[in-house]
Parts: C-alpha cells; structure tokens; sequence
C-alpha cells in the first residue's frame, strides 16, 4: 500500500471511532444532565432545612442514608422519639460524626475527583474543606466540638506495593487547621519506649477531655489500644486486641471491633471492655461489622452492618444491641450507615 | 574510536556537530510518539481515577485494593524481557508492539462491562500493565531500527516527549469528563478505549514495520548470550539499572517535597505535571544534545541534575521558586536520561538482538526501581524524611561519580552505520 491509500483508511477508522465514542458521550451527557445527583449542600429546599433543624433541636442521630434512590449516600437526620422519619441534606458523605455543635463528613468526590472532609458548623454549612490523603476510613468529633479526628486508607505512598497503611490526623474545630498527624507521637509500652517502622494508627475515641484520646495501634500484625495525650504527642500501649475503640457517654467502658481470623478471611464483632477491671465482654452478635462502634446511651451500641450481596451498590442496615449482653441484637435503622448520636 | 576525555573532546565536537547538524526524524518515529501518545492519554486517563473508581463503584474494602495495587506494579518484568527476545527472534517488532497495545485496549473496555468482582478488576488491570510491558521493547527496537544511528537521541526525545504529552492531557481529559457528568465512569472507560483504537490504528496502518534488512536464517535464533558478552551494554545496563536503584521514586520525592513544604496531599497532581512538563520540554533538545556532545556525557548530565534536585530539597527552604527550580530539573533528569539510554543500549547492541537488549535494560531498570522503593520506605518509616534526602543526595553524588567513571569506558560510537 501507498502512503495515501493508507492515510484515507486511517481516516476513516479515526471518524468512525470518534463518532462511535462521541455519540456514547453525548447520550451519557443527556442521561446524567437529567438524573441529577447534586453537588454538595445546594439543592436543599426549604422545607428540607427546616425538617432537619426541627430534629436538630432534640436528642437525635444523623446517618449516611442508604435508601435506594435519589437519596442513597446523603447526610440524613433522625429524631431519637420518632426513628420513622428521616429529614436529609444533599450532603454526600461516606463517614460522618457529630459533636452538639459541629460535624465533619468524609466523602469520596467525583466532581472534583478525590477525597475530601467537610467540617460542617451548626447551620450544616460547610465551614472548611480538607484534602484528605486517602479514602475515608473512621472520623470523630471530640463532644465539646474542638478538635475532630479522622482516618484515611493511604494507597498512593505505600512503598510495599502490596502494603496498605491507615493515616490519622487531629484537626481544629471549625477551623480545619492541622493539630497533630498521630504518626507523630511517641510512643510508650510499660514505660518503656516503642517504636517499629510499621506503626499504623487508627479509629480515634475523644474523652470529655478532647487532649486525652484513644485508638488503635497496629504493629507486627498486632492490634494495640494505645491512650494519649494530644498536647504533649505522646501515647502509651494499654491493652492488646482492642481494635477501633469507642468510648461510653459515661466514660466507663470502651466498645471495640474483636478480631477473628487473620488476613482476608478476618472479620470482627462488637464487644465492650470495662476500663475500671478491663474484662472484656463479647456480645450476642455473630454478624461482622466494619465501621467504628457508636453508643446510643451507656447501655446500647450502635453499628452498620452491611448486606451480603455482590451488587455494586452497598447496602447496610444500623443495629442496635445492650452491652449486658442479656438480649440479641435487633436492627435500628434500616438502610443506613455511620451513625453519630447528639444529645444536647 | 573517541575516547570520551577533556582531550578529544575537541575533534569529537567537531565530528559531531557536523554529523548531525540536521538531525532525520524518520515518519516511523513521529508515528510511534503519536502511537505512545494516544495510548498514554487512553491509560492516564484510567489510572488518574482509578484509586476514586475502585472505592465508589465498586465499594472494595482496602485491604483488596492493596492487593490490586501490588499486582498492578509487579506484574511486567518477565513479559518485557519475554517480548524483547520474541520480537527480535521472529523479527516482529510491529506485531509483537501491536498485540501489548492491543491487549491494554481490552482492558479499558474489560473494565466497562466487569461488575464489582475485585478479582475480575485485578486480572483486567494486571493484564493492562502486561500489555505496557511487552510494547515497550518491540516499540523502541522500532524506533532505533528505523533512524540514524547518529541520530538515536534526537529520536528517543522526539517520542518521549509526544509520549509525555499523553501524560499530561489524559488526567485533565478524564477529570474533564467526570466534572461534566459526574460518577460517568462508563464515559471514560469508552472515550479511553476510544483513544487507544486509534492510537492502535496509526500503529497498525500507518507504522511501516522493519522486516527490510533481514535475510539468511542467522536471524531466526537470537544470540542471548553475546548480549552478557556485551560489555559496552554491560556497563550501560548497570549504571541504568544502579541508577533506578539510587534515584527515589517520584511519589516519594513529591512527598518529599510536601514535607519540605508542609503542603496537602492535594498537590501532588501538580508536581506530576510540572515534572512532565519540564522532561515535555527538554526532552528533545537534550536528546539532540546527546547526539552532538555523548550520550554518556548527557547522562551523566542527568544524573547531576539529579544531584541538584536533593540537594535543593535538603538544604533549601523549598519556596514556589525553588519547587519549580526543582521540578525543571526533576524532568531534566528523565529528559537526559530516559530516552539517552535507549539510544545508548540501541548503539552498543547489533540489531539482531536489538529489542532483547532494550527489554534487559527495561527489566534490570524495573526491578531495581522496585527495590529502591522499597528500600526507601523502609529508611522513610524507621528514621524519618530527613534521612531519607541526606542518604539520597550522598547516593547520587557516589552515582554521579560512578556513572562517569563506567561510562567514559564505554564506547559511544555506532556499531553499524547507515542502516537507515
């Protein structure tokens, strides 16, 4: 073949191909230009808001709702007297936690592509925005509303290509400004100083003091629940197999994730170690559960447990269990996920 | 015979500068680097959102991204070396080329139709990078086949750089695509695999393949061995590979950088461009320098530069002017080095073995890219950032001095001339 020959049935394949993936596009454009999915908090009506401020006003919980539909994935808000009624935002987030008076929502973001963490303030308007380093994990917000807390999976800088690391980070309340990276505090075990080049941090508990905080340590494939003081950056190793804590309302007791199994066949159930004798109690529970543990009151926990289902579209429902261990668990709220509860 | 010393350095000019005083850029070259930047939009518009892709819609739990990101990185040593000794044994440069490109154009739409099975994922993104290790090879044996070799650096920077303009564009077409239809990634898996056809289109119909000069039966078996014999390849694929050892990885000099500066993960996109844009740049002027003054000497040029980089990290406070500073000469590094060494490696080996010697280099190249990165994050969690750049710039100045030491050894002149 001559030059062009094949120059004209290059031609023609580039026009064939370009019209093909043009016209995908435009009817990609069309279809999603009328299903529309909202960008963060603008679409909310006003009967909306003033459905969210009137459960704000009392005791209640807020949720990722996962409601299949147009509301699947918002930052939704329920009475504690009426658990039937739900008033969402247009607020996308995968992970949330609410002190009285403020929240931070950690979303995964299409449009900007990336991860981000929203610092919402008692308006539910987004304060501050911070670049989270990686898909959002676990996030608290201390009680008293100075600093929140959260973790991200960091997949970018995982030198082992294999290897996953968790990063927490401490940030100011309402101001988003960096407190502390907990990769950064010392870290002590029987007094004794400790220190491994693979320390991961994660699921941080804020006391009614927000400087003192728990979380977990993992080191060498153990699982360490370490306490610390924010301030001084420095933490000490208090319990082995305590993973993820949360801590009671009434500061007596530490609901955790306990581990089963190891690597990919490894699951967890809820279990409550009492901090004044630390005998742990396993719960009435057999369904494995992902996400950090919240109490509803010094007596009852509350955690999502996700469907077994292959679908691409998650679905999760709330569960609800006392930590006497006496009854079963029964489910709180149905398709939702990421509870946070608010008394004021 | 030029000896690289201060004392021929004269008459070398001088032969050179009148050697290649225009360089030929062959049709064959301009249609690989147009090939190269098709195909690297198509897949830098995949892998700028693959990290955002795999936790919304398919909702993987990290512990399986991990698992695919490891796969993902470790997958192409083998098939590079594999591709190189085929493709030189049955002297199917073009067909070899055209089945990893054609192999990394499934995978995008593989991913269009795949529902959320992670393993499923894996394979297709595994399979993507296999495809990206058996072209490379085959497609650079192309490329030097096909040019002068008094002109091989012009060359190689010629298509790096239309290779680095894929780099840049494919992210900001992809975000492009997601800001107007947001969670469309059906969208971009078909615009991508779109752009790959026709990138495998010009590949196919337009890239005259070089079959031209092959005659006799010698060619049918590759002669392996005389590569190890090699010594001028040798000791070009051993500084390469010390090289990649040596030099950090770019995520971690950008982290680097973000430390120095205090900055959010959210700039590291940046960093990539402006490191891109830089090696876009200088990657064919330096490629032709390389053809004029030594491609050894442009090498070590590079390595200098990247001496530079750390010690710009390690004793400056790194403001905006010496970030950029430092990214200009971050992607002076890969334009003085990157396409010089596979016009060096296609100088000192006889083209029979051609793309078997470019694949060695690749693999050696890899690998210890691998375990330098490894290494480093190790030296990174056990005593900090700071080591890490004082170890680094200690490691390039002994690289620096090593390079120019093996190399000015090695003969820079072609083996074979006038084979175009």
């Amino acid at each position: 073949m001559t030059t062009a020959p094949r120059l004209r049935s290059f031609a023609i394949v580039v026009a064939a191909i370009i019209a093909g993936a043009g016209a995908y596009l435009y009817f990609a454009r069309v279809e999603s230009s009328t299903t529309p999915t909202g960008p963060a908090g603008t679409a909310d009506s006003a009967a909306q808001l003033q459905a969210v401020a009137r459960i704000r006003k009392g005791a209640h919980v807020a949720f990722r709702d996962l409601t299949p539909g147009p509301t699947y994935g918002h930052l939704t808000f329920s009475s504690l007297e009426n658990l039937t009624q739900r008033a969402g935002t247009t607020l996308s987030c995968n992970r949330l936690h609410f002190s009285a008076t403020d929240g931070l929502c950690l979303t995964i973001s299409t449009a900007p592509v990336g991860f981000f963490g929203h610092l919402l303030d008692d308006q539910l308007k987004v304060t501050q925005t911070i670049n989270l380093p990686g898909m959002p994990s676990r996030t608290r917000v201390a009680r008293n509303g100075k600093f929140a807390a959260f973790t991200s999976f960091v997949a970018g800088d995982s030198y082992l290509a294999a290897g996953l690391s968790t990063r927490s980070r401490i940030v100011r309340v309402p101001s988003g400004e960096d407190v502390a990276d907990l990769e950064s505090f010392a870290v002590s075990r029987d007094g004794k100083e400790f220190h491994s080049i693979d320390f991961n941090f994660w699921g941080v508990t804020f006391t009614r003091d927000p400087n003192r905080i728990y979380a977990t340590l993992g080191t060498g494939g153990r699982i360490l629940l370490v306490e610390g003081d924010v301030t001084a950056r420095e933490f000490r190793v208090i319990a082995e197999d305590i993973e993820c804590p949360s801590l009671s309302p009434d500061e007596k007791h530490i609901a955790f994730k306990k581990r089963f199994g190891s690597g990919f066949d490894a699951w967890w159930q809820p279990a409550v170690v009492d901090l004044a004798t630390m005998t742990v109690r396993q719960l009435p529970e057999s369904k494995h559960i992902d996400d950090q543990i919240e109490w509803l009151d010094d007596g009852h926990l509350l955690y999502a447990v996700g469907h077994s289902t292959s679908a691409p579209l998650r679905r999760a429902d709330i569960w609800m269990i006392a930590i006497d261990g006496g009854s079963p668990s029964s489910i709180f709220l149905a398709d939702a996920e990421s509870p946070a509860v608010v008394r004021r | 015979m030029y000896p690289i010393d201060v004392g021929g350095l004269r008459s070398f000019l001088d032969r050179r500068l009148r050697a290649t005083a225009r360089p030929v850029i062959p049709r064959t070259v301009w249609l690989l680097g147009l090939v190269s930047c098709f195909t690297d939009i198509s897949s830098e518009m995949i892998s700028s959102i693959l990290p955002v892709y795999l936790f919304v819609h398919l909702q993987l739990s990290a512990v399986q991204f991990g698992v695919i990101d490891g796969l993902y990185q470790g997958v192409t040593a083998v098939a590079r070396l594999a591709s190189g000794v085929v493709a030189d044994r049955w002297r199917q440069y073009k067909l070899v080329a055209t089945l990893g490109y054609v192999l990394s154009a499934i995978c995008k739409i593989g991913l269009l139709v795949t529902g959320s099975a992670w393993t499923a994922v894996a394979a297709i993104l595994s399979a993507d990078r296999l495809g990206k290790g058996i072209r490379t090879a085959p497609r650079d044996a192309l490329i030097s086949l096909a040019t002068r070799p008094q002109d091989l650096g012009s060359a190689f920077g010629v298509h790096r750089a239309l290779d680095t303009v894929g780099v840049l564009v494919g992210p900001l077409l992809a975000f492009w695509i997601l800001s107007s239809m947001p969670n469309r990634f059906d969208a971009i898996f078909v615009v991508s695999f779109a752009i790959a056809l026709i990138g495998i289109a010009a590949l196919v119909l337009l890239v005259d393949d070089r079959r031209g000069d092959v005659s006799g039966e010698r060619h049918l078996t590759t002669d392996l061995p005389s590569l190890l014999r090699n010594r001028p390849f040798v000791a070009i694929t051993t500084v390469a590979a010390l090289t990649s050892f040596v030099v950090v990885s770019d995520a971690f000099l950008y982290l680097l950088l973000q430390w120095k500066r205090g900055s959010g993960a959210e700039t590291i996109p940046l960093l990539y461009a402006g490191t891109a844009t830089s090696y876009l740049v200088l990657a064919a002027p330096l490629g032709r320098l390389a053809d004029r003054v030594g491609r050894t000497r442009v090498f070590v040029i590079g390595q200098a530069c990247m001496v530079l980089v750390y010690a710009g990290v390690a004793t400056l406070d790194v403001g905006l002017w010496t970030l950029g500073l430092v990214l200009l000469l971050h992607g002076a590094y890969y334009a003085s080095t990157d396409g010089v060494i596979a016009a060096l490696v296609s100088t000192v080996t006889r083209s029979e073995v051609r793309a078997s010697g470019l694949a060695a280099l690749n693999t050696a190249t890899s690998l210890t890219r691998l375990a330098g990165s490894v290494i480093v994050g190790v030296i990174w969690s056990w005593r900090g950032p700071g080591t890490v750049v004082t170890l680094a710039l200690a490691a390039s100045i002994g690289m620096l001095a090593l390079s120019a030491y093996m190399l000015s050894a090695t003969n820079d002149r072609p083996l074979e001339t006038g084979t175009a």
